[in-house]
């Protein structure tokens, strides 16, 4: 396993794994998408570098989930940071930390960009 | 949800008036006056005006409209969801949480309010939205029982804290 953190720059682009039950019908996720599940201890939102990555992988079952992507600049104009943390099955997986209210849900809600895939 | 309780829709000779409006009908001549306080007690509000008779004015409780009965189901159907239910740790809303998101759309339903989504959260939360064109309101009844609203004017926030009516209903109208 390539172990090798890399350093996620402001134009990188990552993916985040939205379920249906949190996208409006135009397409837009609702901010729930992202928030932290504090029960099972989540410190960070899980997110995927695209360049690492294909939508296949990422999005795991197409009946459940959709991706959105988000730029770590963005992320990072609201004030949050994102860190590269691979996990043993997926490489490209990083987290998006910081203080995450509500409102600061909201905002990534409205700042993600749904992909079409498939 | 205390603010809830001070706005009655009422309905008198002249048709429906909201009191957050402050106003009230005149029993004697059929004019429409503002007025600083409005009485509620229980199911009848009885108003006061300088140089007039008192008029009393029974609320009524309307129905609740199409869209919010559908609102209300799906709620409804979210304390049938089990532990896990999105198989990512997902807690369901306690019965609590629902309750007081039911009693919220059913109340500002008098409003007739443009509801447009509800969803539940992972921690156990309710999310609820309201759409009018560009404007935006999202209500977040948190597991904790805290509650929060966030106002847009098309992408940008204009509010982050805690419910306040007024704000929600001047911002959708």
């Amino acid at each position: 396993m390539n172990n090798t953190i890399q350093e996620i720059k402001n134009d990188d682009r990552l993916l985040r794994r939205v379920k249906l039950e949190h996208i409006r019908d135009d397409m837009t996720a609702i901010p729930l998408a992202f928030k932290l599940r504090k029960k099972i201890g989540e410190t960070g939102l899980s997110v995927y570098i695209e360049r690492l990555t294909d939508y296949a992988k990422t999005i795991r079952d197409v009946t459940l989930y959709r991706l959105y992507i988000l730029s770590a600049g963005q992320i990072r104009d609201i004030g949050l940071d994102c860190m590269h943390k691979p996990e043993p099955d997926d490489y490209s997986h990083s987290e998006i930390i910081g203080s995450i209210t509500s409102s600061v849900s909201s905002k990534l809600a409205k700042a993600a960009v749904y992909i079409k895939y498939p | 949800m205390t603010a809830l309780q001070e706005r009655t829709k009422i309905r008198a000779n002249e048709g429906n008036i909201s009191t957050n409006e402050n106003w009230v009908v005149g029993n004697v001549v059929q004019q429409i006056f503002p007025f600083e306080k409005l009485l509620v007690e229980d199911i009848y509000a009885y108003a006061y005006l300088p140089g007039s008779s008192r008029v009393m004015v029974v609320r009524y409780i309307n129905n609740p409209s199409e869209k919010a009965q559908e609102f209300l189901r799906k709620l409804a159907r979210f304390s049938k969801l089990p532990e896990n239910w999105d198989n990512e740790g997902a807690a369901p809303p306690e019965e609590k949480i629902i309750s007081t998101a039911s009693d919220f759309i059913s109340q500002l339903d008098e409003f007739e309010l443009p509801l447009y989504f509800v969803a539940p959260g992972p921690n156990g939360e309710i999310y609820l939205e309201y759409r009018n064109g560009n404007n935006t309101a999202e209500i977040f009844f948190n597991e904790d029982e805290n509650e929060e609203m966030i106002l847009y004017k098309g992408k940008e926030q204009i509010y982050s804290g805690e419910i306040n009516i007024d704000l929600l209903i001047n911002h959708l109208r």
